[in-house]
Order: structure tokens, then sequence, then C-alpha cells
């Protein structure tokens, strides 16, 4: 037992190294979390939330638009 | 020579799919293959080297969707640019997944 476990917290230590090496460079990996982007908006919370009110509608009512 | 049989026959296509009902599934397919992506401006842009029809289509989105926020920056007394960043936040929370999405420092991120 005292014997075995420091050898296997070794091997699980190698395991992310394995994994590492095998992981291409070049990832087009979509994010798991939705993605927050910041939109730099400068507007009054009030109009803002008329905006995004008329966007909803539109958005809605422009199926072929948006 | 080639291009002009070319033309001929995208015309003749968009005169046989008629070019406006057609607007909504292209957008969407185009969208859906990576050819467009949708900006943070609000806008739509050709991501990948594009057919004609592709740029056609953004072109008329394009102007389309200005007349709108144009209509709405009037009616809210406010700049036409911030109008399409909103109308972006609610685009891109729409769009299904797998869909390009520019943002404001230039890079694309998949939804």
């Amino acid at each position: 037992m005292s014997r075995i476990v420091p050898v296997r917290i070794a091997a699980a230590a190698l395991v992310p190294l394995f994994v590492a090496a095998c992981t291409p460079t070049v990832q087009m990996r979509a994010p798991e979390e939705p993605i927050t982007i910041n939109l730099n908006v400068k507007l009054d919370a009030e109009v803002r939330v008329k905006l995004e009110e008329k966007a909803e509608q539109d958005i809605a009512q422009n199926p072929d638009l948006f | 020579m080639i291009r002009r049989a070319t033309l001929i026959v995208m015309l003749a296509l968009i005169a046989a799919l008629g070019a406006t009902p057609a607007l909504a599934a292209d957008l969407d397919s185009l969208r859906a293959s990576g050819v467009i992506a949708e900006r943070y401006d609000g806008f739509v842009e050709i991501r990948q080297s594009g057919s004609a029809e592709a740029r056609e289509i953004v072109e008329e989105v394009n102007a389309k969707r200005r007349e709108i926020y144009h209509k709405r920056a009037e009616s809210q007394d406010v700049p036409v640019d911030q109008v399409g960043r909103v109308y972006a936040k609610q685009i891109l929370e729409k769009l299904p997944e797998g869909v390009w999405f520019r943002t404001p420092d230039g890079e694309y991120v998949q939804k």
C-alpha cells in the first residue's frame, strides 16, 4: 500500500503530460461556455433597454434578414 | 466567354429560385457553412471566399439592416453604430451553434 501509492501518484502526474503531447497545436474548438463578448455599447440604460426590445421585434419580424 | 456563361447561368438560377424568398435559407445555410459571419457591429461579412451570390446576399442583408438601424438611431437619437451593436448582441443570442462571429478586436469565434 504505502509503496504503491507514490507510484500511482507519479503515474497520474504523468497523464496530463502525455495528453498535452498528443494535443494538436492548432485548435479549432468551439468554446464550451456561451460566448460573452464585450461589444462596447455606450448607451443610457433606458435607451439600451428600449433598443433591445426593438431589436427583439425587428429580428422576429424579419427572419430573412437576421 | 466563360465569364459571360457563368453570369448567364447565375442569372438563370436567381430567376428560377426567386432572389428574395430564398434569402433567409441562403443566409442561414451560408452562416452554417461558415462562408458568412455575423459581426459585432450588427452586420454580416464574407468570412471565407464566397461565391458572387454570397457577396450579393451580404450586401442585400446589410443594406436592409442598415435601414432598420438608421430608423432606430433616429427615433432614439443615438449613434447608429451603437444601435448595430445592440442588435449584434441579440442576433448572437439567437444564432444556432456553429455560426461564426467577429468580435470588435477582429477575431472570429464560433458559437
